[in-house]
């Protein structure tokens, strides 16, 4: 059985003991690898992560090692690995062989049909056709809407510019990665400066270049809007610079000033100048406008990506797939439950890899119902009304109809009629937070 | 139980200046006295509310007996009446007074004479209380007890030679405190053989027992199944228990005599019944004539109180209605707002009543509340001739109808370090005082006398009198009498809406200011919205002032960082708590904390 016309025995390789008919009686998963390390902590940051000693990066290697072995062995029969997202701190500042053998433990677990050397990737917008569909669903009995995406296999690792190396990026070629994203913030020197992250313009583009180099065809770069000192128009050059390399995804967010941070700090004492809420606006607009020229398109409220290239890691969590966290502090949520791994390098290091879990706690039906929304509606495409009522047993509009007409009527919500969608407008966008605590619910409704 | 000999009985109570140390001392003298062990001890065993204990004041006057073995061998009861130390009971504070033959007044070693230590003592040289005063704080870097009891001797005229320095904190000195109770302090003498004649200095609402009332006997005795009569209501009840108080409980006796102190419990519902300064005497047997003294205490501030939540109404209602068999001094009748559905109209002694009630309204009972702006009882005399009490701004009748107005005014006595004094006067000033006079207590401090119109003071005037003062200057005020004003309604009208529970009346020459201020703090309070708010005060059809909310253009997204989404759920679930204590009034939302915040004005 095929689900598209791709050579088999290549896939056997990276497989190993599956093949595609067995991997679709499977249900898909995803993989967050946390990597808590950095060169130096950004003055915005408040994720888990901070400089270590090299002992230190090898006890957590060695132990992330034993985590993942154990999980694989718990995943084995019913799952296989959609999609692996292996972010920190910085990946990219483990050492190569450190790299490379997160990469072989990862090859151990039945992952999705790998994309390798220069077979073209299949488009991901394309869906399976009909008569291929039926003919999976006969075999399996298993078919979701989005099929399609389990027939390959996207591996992601975040990189710092600055980190990468001719060695490490082969490494990363070597073990099966197929998505980059880069730390880039912006294009302007001082802006970099100023959110005291530790790479130049110059060392982006080498990186940038290298990672082409090395044929990765799926790159995204980060953004971020409202940096101190920013203006629209140093926002637009960094855009256009961007723009000019092509890269396959680019996501941009606002910063936000989160406690504990050096900019916490820095705007209680009010020597943090940040750009007012307009300029913020206008810079989001102007991100919209910019990039759609070129082909990109919004999927999510800061997420842009040329056709096909979606990060489907995150559209994991946003579709409320299931997904397990790896690493100090990673979170999952698995077999309906949620929870996630101790948050303190000592108890992650020193507890037996069955239970580094805490907070373990079964989601109740209501917020599975809020997290499908809120989650849902960051997606440009928003949430499928079928879809909602197959899952929950309920009409969505039913469950909302109070505060429905007050969205609707102040242009927060929009309803695709065409393909039974409900998602958020521009306008409720910008007002995200105050539409989606609507969608919090005193009890399940009848 | 043994009956005690009127000659060792001693009635007395404590007066102070807030703050200058008397429940702590009442904690030390029980202490001190064996009834309690240490461990026993609660901190401040007497303020038995919490809210008392966490505003370090008391409100309801509570009482305490206790064995003190003197040095001279003989066992003495000690009845210690502690009185409320806030200016709105000063009614409360009188009748307890009434109950004792002396008092101890404590003075601050550091601080020295305040408003309410004159106030106080004046109050206790009223009732012919044998006053002992006391230095307290002796401990402080800052006391000069020498200074002090110059000033008592020079200010009140007491002789303070042989006031006791003691720390009540530390526990120092406070024997000779005891000692000079059983000296200095006399002993009642009433007649045990003529008919019950008792001063009710407080009553409160037990589940169990119903109405327990404290009281000091002048004459006679009262034992179980006697029937009493209350001589102002006029109730009558068969007496079911009468006891001692014990430190937090109810000690049951056989029978109260002549020149004791303890409570009666009498199968009463309601408070009402048995208010504060009303005499019991037996029905049948009656005394002569009541002890002089009682008035029935009327409500100065008045507000509106709201449920948050319409469908909590009767739970207020109920709630009032508790709280109200505890508190004849509480009144309240149903009204409705346009702007926050049905609720109450409430009668306050003043504003410190008025946060306690809500407090514990919202802690006790568990009840959200809006509350409008608190305002005085004005007198609106109308062309037609008819005088209407409105305590409600809503209720004024069009101005066309109303020949004049006049409101309250209280006659205020500020005390204040010299340096202050100017500040003090322009404050007074502001707030439309008619200055009286003023004293020199010494020659760094003077007392103030002024003319206040009541509805200047209930606001923020005590808040506004400490910061301009950095603390030194106290505060003490009594009702006058009514005086023709000038007075208009202010109307708030937000999103061109008119807010009634904002409206509010208020002298014609204060309104442009207060009017621009309350814009200004509303636009403060008013989370911005999906589109622009104009605030604006207004007096009938004019526009005073406008303030504008700019519309909301963004809110913060947040990384659904590697999965975590609790994070992003904790924030969506603070969005959505910030919207429950809201009010929607149209479209716009408005805080609760916005109706309150109005009536502080002066703060910045």
């Amino acid at each position: 059985m095929r689900s598209n016309g791709k050579n088999h025995s290549k896939e056997a390789e990276n497989v190993p003991g599956n093949d595609d008919c067995l991997m679709l009686a499977k249900k898909p998963l995803s993989l967050y690898i946390h990597i808590p390390f950095c060169v130096r902590k950004c003055l915005y940051c408040d994720f888990l992560s901070g400089q270590a000693s090299e002992e230190e990066k090898e006890a957590y290697v060695k132990k992330l090692l034993e985590e993942m072995e154990y999980w694989k062995q718990v995943i084995w029969e019913k799952y296989f690995v959609r999609t692996v997202f292996l972010g920190g701190g910085t990946p990219t500042c483990l050492k190569p062989s450190q790299l490379l053998r997160i990469g072989r433990k990862l090859s151990e677990f039945p992952l999705g049909r790998q994309i390798c050397g220069t077979e073209k990737e299949p488009d991901a917008l394309q869906p399976i056709k009909l008569e291929e569909k039926n003919s999976i669903r006969q075999s399996c009995g298993l078919l979701e809407e989005n099929t399609y995406r389990q027939s390959y296999f996207e591996f992601t690792v975040e990189a710092n510019p600055g980190t990468l190396t001719k060695e490490k990026v082969q490494v990363l070629k070597e073990i099966g990665v197929n998505r980059v994203s880069l730390g880039l913030q912006s294009a302007q020197e001082q802006e970099i400066k100023a959110l005291g992250r530790i790479h130049t313009y110059q060392d982006f583009l080498e990186s940038f270049e290298l990672l082409r180099n090395y044929n990765f065809q799926n790159i995204n770069v980060d953004l971020m809007a409202d940096i101190p000192k920013q203006t629209v128009k140093s926002y637009q050059s960094t855009l256009s610079s961007v723009l000019a390399l092509e890269p396959e995804h680019i996501s941009s967010y606002s910063l936000i000033v989160e406690e504990g941070t050096p900019f916490f700090k820095m705007q209680e004492e009010g020597i943090l100048l940040l750009p007012e809420e307009e300029i913020d606006r206008k810079m989001y607009c102007m991100t919209q406008e910019m990039l759609s020229k070129k082909g990109y398109k919004r999927y999510e409220i800061s997420n842009y990506a040329k056709q096909g290239k979606e990060c489907r890691h995150n559209l994991t969590y946003w579709e409320m797939g299931e997904y397990l966290g790896i690493g100090l502090g990673a979170s999952s949520f698995f077999q309906g439950y949620r929870f996630s791994n101790m948050d303190r390098q000592r108890e992650y290091l020193s507890l037996p890899v069955d239970n580094l879990q805490k907070d373990s706690k079964q989601l109740p039906k209501k917020d599975e119902m809020e997290e499908y929304v809120f989650l849902g509606l960051r997606m440009r495409k928003g949430i499928s009304l079928q879809d909602y009522k197959n899952r929950f047993g309920l009409e969505f509009k039913k469950c909302y109809q109070k505060i429905l007409p007050f969205l609707f009527e102040n242009c927060l919500l929009a309803e695709d009629q065409n393909h039974g969608r409900i998602y958020l407008t521009d306008k409720g966008i910008d007002v995200s937070n105050v539409v989606l605590a609507e969608f919090l619910l005193e009890s399940v409704p009848e | 139980m043994e009956k005690i000999a009127q000659s060792h009985i001693r009635n007395f109570c404590i007066v102070a200046h807030i703050d200058h140390g008397k429940s702590t001392l009442a904690d030390r003298i029980i202490e001190k006295t064996g009834l309690l062990t240490s461990r026993e001890m609660q901190a401040q065993v007497l303020d038995n509310m919490d809210l008392e204990r966490e505003r370090g004041i008391t409100i309801k006057a509570q009482t305490v007996r206790i064995v003190y073995q003197a040095k001279n061998g003989e066992e003495y009861i000690f009845n210690l009446i502690d009185t409320p130390g806030h200016v709105d009971f000063n009614y409360e504070v009188s009748r307890s007074l009434a109950a004792c033959e002396g008092a101890i007044l404590i003075v601050d070693a550091a601080q020295g004479i305040e408003a309410q230590t004159l106030a106080n003592c004046y109050l206790a040289l009223d009732h012919d209380l044998e006053i002992m005063p006391v230095i307290n704080k002796i401990d402080l870097p800052s006391a000069e007890p020498d200074r002090v009891k110059e000033e008592i001797e020079d200010v009140i005229g007491l002789d303070a030679s042989d006031a006791p320095l003691i720390s009540a904190k530390m526990g120092t000195n406070i024997d000779e405190v005891l000692e000079q109770i059983v000296s200095k302090i006399p002993a009642p003498s009433g007649d045990e053989n003529a008919p019950l004649c008792a001063l009710i200095f407080d009553s409160i609402y037990d589940a169990y027992k119903g109405v327990i009332i404290f009281c000091r006997l002048f004459d006679g005795s009262v034992k179980k199944g006697q029937e009493i009569q209350m001589m102002a209501t006029g109730a009558k009840a068969e007496v079911v228990e009468v006891g001692i108080f014990g430190a937090g409980q109810f000690i049951p006796a056989d029978e109260l005599s002549a020149g004791m102190v303890g409570y009666i419990t009498a199968s009463l519902k309601n408070v009402q019944d048995t208010r504060v300064g009303d005499t019991v005497t037996l029905a049948k047997n009656p005394c002569k004539e009541a002890l002089p003294g009682y008035k029935k205490v009327l409500p100065m501030v008045y507000c509106g109180l709201y449920p948050t939540d319409g469908a909590k109404y009767n739970d207020l209602r109920d709630a009032l209605e508790k709280l109200q068999l505890n508190d004849a001094a509480l009144q309240f009748e149903a009204e409705t707002s346009v702007a926050l559905g049905f609720g109450f109209r409430c009668g306050f002694l003043g504003l410190l009543h008025l946060e306690i009630i809500q407090e514990r309204l919202e802690r006790e009972y568990n009840l959200d509340l809006v509350t409008t702006a608190p305002g005085v009882v004005y007198h609106v005399y109308k062309t037609n001739g008819e005088m209407l009490e409105v305590t409600n701004p809503s209720n004024l009748p069009d101005p066309s109808e109303i020949e004049h107005m006049e409101e309250p005014v209280v006659s205020a006595e500020i005390m204040v370090t010299t340096e202050y004094v100017g500040a003090i006067m322009s404050l007074c000033q502001e707030r439309r005082g008619v200055y009286l006079g003023m004293e020199y207590m010494e020659e760094t401090r003077a007392l103030l006398k002024y003319d206040l119109p009541l509805n200047e003071i209930i606001y923020d005037f005590f808040d506004a009198l400490k910061s301009r003062s950095r603390g030194y200057a106290s505060l003490d005020y009594e009702m006058k009498g009514y005086v023709p004003s000038k007075l208009v309604k202010l109307d708030i009208l937000i999103n061109r809406e008119e807010i009634d529970a904002l409206s509010f009346i208020l002298h014609a020459d204060t309104a442009y200011e207060r009017g621009r201020k309350m814009c200004e703090k509303l636009k403060k309070e008013i989370p911005r919205q999906l589109f622009e708010i104009p605030i604006q005060a207004a007096i009938g059809s004019k526009i005073i002032a406008r303030e504008t909310v700019r519309a909301m253009r963004k809110d913060v997204l947040a990384k659904c960082y590697g999965g975590d989404i609790s994070r992003k759920r904790k924030l969506l679930e603070k969005q959505k708590e910030g919207k429950k204590r809201m009010r929607q009034f149209g479209n716009v939302e408005i805080p609760q904390q916005a109706f309150m915040s109005v009536l502080k004005l002066d703060e910045e």
